[in-house]
């Protein structure tokens, strides 16, 4: 005769909650695939914000001959026109992952004002959404950030505007495909049946079950706005006074680095958006682990011990 | 008469995040040729656990970790791969849960009849056809709706064709888990009147599994009840009904408020939930509960057939009614 | 009489299902009246895609229903709060869900869902309050701070009990409330909610498909078939003597243990028939019998209570109706299932 080990919790059919954000948190700095991501992310913060004390001065101050391969006086070389490398990769971090967080975060709020609005008010608010989000969907990505790069004044805001326009459809879609289905169920109901205002359901009822998907909109959102902008400076739409890995890029090629062979003027900018995307994906990969893998494992077991 | 089914102190455990958890455990019970035996119990008692482990179908974290079933004398729990494809279907098959949801959308229901028919026992294609046209018959459906898709018949006929499904092989015992659960009360008197006369014209036995104790004890010759992985009750249906000699049987049985008689205050369990420090069922049991809370007795032969989980010391006072 | 405090005339409900190909109209709920009397519990007992947990989500305003008159205190609300429901409304009208997995919002405490509710009506959500509340339900104070999942089956029911008693309603509208918990669980609830009833004189609206709970529970029994009321009483004497040949086969195939000899597949196919084909109809005479007027003929009379039935010469308008009863597969034009789980994202505004 045994005792019996009994699980905590309640019977099986109950569904498997989604983690909270104590446990979400937990799980992730479990993960060694979040852990290294957002070790990385933060070493880029952290160098970014520093820039000015690892690199004092203007970078894109030209002190020195130009085309100068690594050496002990300029770690990663000089450009073409004679400036650090190093200096403008620390400094162009700033405004590569301000822009990319900027428009990943403006760009998800949209998207989630959206497809809240869309899911909650459903008939003719829904309808309405969901046509303005298709067209913004069909719209051509690339070639409307040419033209609207193009005929706004340069500068960052232009960028992050235009970025942020057309970056927010896709998400919303997602979003209010999730926000949808949470509509439907029930404790959204009691919760109109308790007097709770539309504002307050949309916000404090269906948003706080929609985290994880939240999560990976925005973390893809933020990789979009970095290779966007990067794309769009490369191209020379974006504000080529402004100092960012995309207008390193830029001034490299126009100075000719690749027929040179001064791989040193584009590698590093090249290697940091790579390296910060790799990271985001790397968050981004372990928060969908987290949220769908682990709990079909953990539910089936459950499922099973009825 | 060798006994279709003989389960013995079979015990399943569930291993994962560095503990295990018990599903079943010492559960004993035989059903003989032809006969129905009912398994009653709530969700999470182990019912659901020892229906697939009778038919092998536990996947990891699931174990079987001790006893033994033995199908008209051999071991299942021996038998490799190959005997097992032989062994399921044509010898014990089964209903599960809200089987009629599980057909396959996009196949028609002939087509996944005859399915069964030429894998199993490599017939061809015609023959498997009219075989599946007479085991629609069988249960009650006009041939003709071969060419239907799930989608198209309702949840009642659905069911039928999943039990049709599962007697298509003519196996020697049928296991149905909750079979009627997701039906309304009208179309479930008839699925239990199809299954009473397939029963009575194939002659199979059936493993019935389910939380409702009127119906079981309809339908079933012998019942047991489950609670927390364990049997706390084996007799007889109608002795069980005319007097359960276990506190939760009795508080099972309680449960339903009665059609008929006038209107009497019924009281139910405490609705906690089991942890390991108690069985969540603290109100209904009348004596002390110093040996009881946590440690479900084995099972002990009241009478021949009636076997009650209770201590010897309460036993032997007899009946608590 | 006294007033009764809810009265619904002539409420119908349909619903828009399929694609923009084949979109078709369902009639959910048909033409349906009663009387909810103040502190009295009433059930309403029908099978699944009878409409009973329309009409609940219509009495809740999370549908709009397609015609008919919701009279609270004498006035229409469905014409008085049209587009808006008013939290006055709110206030006297509370319902609870058949799902206690899914009514509790899994990413808040229990705590939360107590405090909205009586913050929302202009109750001060003190601990005493929130301790008083949770002892009503026959909860401890601890859970106050559990979350749902944390909780059984059993206790998440009472919680949302506790978060419509918070707004002290008049009405408890409560969609089959123990269909989802375990059977030995079951009746707790049912006696918490009989008790509340005597403590708190609040009426409630008991949707079920167990006939047994609903004998056990209501002083007023109504059954609703395809859409439509086809009986009503007391409790007890419709369960007794069930007069519509609907109510006689629901009663007939509930599995009872007791009943000598099990069913009587004859008597049952007499029923269908009834119902289906009626032929004639032994309450009324030539005169008040209808074919297509909804008459409800009296049989008999308890403690002030009449046993109505409706007519049994009006066959049901619904296709549902004749599926449910043959078990008969659909056919390709007849009615898809139950329409309540594909509309419900589509609601009212709060």
């Amino acid at each position: 005769m045994t005792a019996i080990d009994i699980a905590t919790a309640t019977t099986p059919t109950a569904p498997v909650s989604i983690p909270r954000r104590r446990g979400l948190l937990r799980q992730l700095t479990d993960s060694k695939k979040a852990l290294t991501g957002l070790t990385l992310l933060a070493l880029f913060a952290l160098l970014a914000l520093l820039a000015p004390v690892l690199a004092p001065g203007d970078p894109s101050f030209i002190n020195s001959t130009g085309s100068q391969a690594p050496s002990a006086a300029h770690w990663l070389g000089t450009t073409a026109k004679g400036q650090d490398v190093l200096a403008l990769t620390l400094w162009g971090a700033r405004s590569s992952l301000f822009v990319g967080f900027t428009v990943g975060l403006v760009a998800t709020a949209v998207a989630i004002v959206v497809g809240l609005a869309a899911a909650y008010f459903g008939r003719v608010v829904d309808d309405a959404l969901t046509l303005v989000t298709n067209i913004f969907l069909l719209l051509p990505g690339l070639p409307l950030l040419i033209i609207l790069a193009a005929f706004l004044p340069p500068g960052t805001s232009t960028v992050i505007m235009v970025l942020v326009v057309t970056g927010w459809a896709g998400s919303a879609r997602v979003l209010r495909a999730q926000a949808k289905s949470i509509r439907g169920k029930d404790f959204v109901a009691a919760a109109v049946v308790t007097g709770e205002r539309p504002l307050r359901v949309m916000f404090r009822e269906i948003l706080p079950n929609m985290a994880s998907v939240v999560m990976t909109t925005l973390l893809g959102c933020v990789i979009f706005g970095i290779g966007a902008q990067a794309g769009l400076e490369f191209l020379g739409l974006g504000d080529s006074s402004v100092v960012s890995w995309g207008t390193n890029l830029y001034w490299a090629s126009n100075d000719g680095a690749l027929m040179t062979g001064a791989w040193w003027a584009f590698v590093p900018s090249g290697l940091c958006i790579a390296l910060v995307a790799f990271a985001l994906a790397l968050v981004n990969y372990a928060v969908d682990e987290i949220t769908n893998p682990r709990l079909r494992n953990r539910r089936a077991r459950r499922e099973r011990r009825g | 008469m060798e006994p279709v089914l003989e389960v013995n102190g079979l015990r399943v455990e569930y291993r994962g995040d560095g503990r295990t958890v018990v599903g079943a455990d010492g559960v004993s019970f035989s059903i003989g040729s032809g006969e129905i035996f009912g398994l009653a119990g709530e969700s999470g008692c182990g019912k659901s656990t020892i229906a697939n482990a009778v038919t092998r179908l536990l996947k990891p974290p699931a174990d079987i970790t001790a006893g033994s079933i033995r199908f008209q004398g051999r071991d299942v729990l021996a038998l490799d791969a190959r005997e097992l494809r032989a062994f399921r279907w044509r010898e014990i098959a089964m209903v599960f849960q809200s089987a009629m949801n599980s057909l396959n959308p996009v196949l028609t229901i002939g087509e996944q009849i005859v399915d069964i028919f030429t894998t199993h026992e490599r017939m061809r294609k015609r023959a498997a056809r009219e075989r599946a046209g007479e085991l629609l018959q069988l249960v009650g459906i006009d041939p003709g709706r071969l060419k239907a898709y799930p989608h198209q018949l309702s949840g009642g006929m659905r069911q039928r064709v999943v039990i049709a499904m599962a007697v298509a092989l003519k196996p020697r015992l049928l296991i149905m888990d909750e079979p009627t659960t997701a039906l309304d009360v009208v179309v479930q008197q008839e699925i239990m009147a199809q299954i009473r006369d397939l029963q009575r014209e194939l002659g199979f036995s059936i493993l019935f599994i389910t939380h409702d104790m009127s119906l079981m004890i309809e339908l079933s010759d012998r019942m047991g009840v489950m609670y927390g992985g364990r049997i706390v009750e084996l007799a007889d249906a109608k002795d069980l009904f005319a007097g359960p000699l276990h506190p939760y049987t009795e508080a099972l049985m309680n449960a339903f408020p009665p059609l008929t008689g006038p209107r009497q205050e019924l009281t139910g369990l405490f609705d906690a939930p089991r942890t390991a420090d108690s069985c969540g069922f603290h109100v209904g049991c009348p004596e002390d509960r110093s040996d009881c809370s946590m440690n479900i007795p084995d099972l002990r032969e009241i009478t021949p057939g009636r076997w009650v989980a209770r201590s010897k010391a309460r036993s032997s006072e007899g009946a608590s009614r | 009489m006294t007033e009764p405090l809810l009265s619904v005339r002539g409420l119908t409900k349909d619903f828009q299902v399929g694609t923009i190909f084949s979109r078709r109209r369902v009639r959910a709920v048909n033409d349906v009246s009663f009387d909810l009397p103040a502190g009295r519990i009433t059930a309403l007992v029908g099978e699944s895609g009878s409409g009973k947990s329309t009409i609940a989500r219509c009495l809740a305003r999370l549908e709009q229903p397609s015609a008919g008159q919701v009279l609270l205190d004498g006035q229409d609300i469905l014409r008085t709060e049209r587009r808006r429901v008013s939290r006055a409304y709110r206030r006297k009208v509370q319902m609870v869900f058949q799902d206690p997995f899914g009514s509790l919002n899994p990413v808040h405490r229990i705590e939360h869902f107590l405090t909205r509710a009586l913050v929302l009506h202009g109750h001060s959500a003190t601990p005493e309050a929130l301790r008083e509340l949770i002892k009503t339900v026959g909860l401890t104070e601890d859970m106050l701070q559990s979350y749902p999942h944390e909780l059984s089956g059993g206790q998440r029911q009472r919680v949302s009990i506790a978060r419509a008693l918070a707004v002290e309603p008049r009405l408890v509208l409560a969609d089959e409330p123990t269909s989802m918990l375990d059977v030995s669980v079951r009746v707790g609830v049912l006696n918490l909610m009989r008790r509340l009833r005597d403590e708190r004189n609040i009426a409630m609206l008991y949707i079920t498909h167990d006939l047994g709970s609903a004998r056990y529970l209501a002083d007023t029994t109504m059954v609703m078939f395809a859409g439509e009321l086809v009986e009503g009483g007391d409790a007890l004497a419709v369960m007794d003597a069930p007069a519509h040949p609907y109510t006689r086969l629901l009663l007939s195939a509930v599995p009872d243990p007791e009943r000598a000899g099990g069913h009587d597949p004859v008597e049952r196919a007499k029923h269908r028939e009834a119902i289906l084909n009626p032929m004639s109809c032994p309450y009324g005479d030539d005169g008040t019998c209808s074919r297509t007027e909804p008459v409800r003929h009296i049989v008999g009379e308890d403690d002030g209570q009449p046993h109505w039935v409706r007519c049994h010469l009006r066959a049901p308008a619904s296709d549902i109706a004749r599926r449910v009863l043959k078990a008969t597969d659909r056919l390709d034009d007849e009615a898809p299932d139950a329409p309540d789980a594909t509309e419900k994202a589509e609601t009212t505004a709060a």
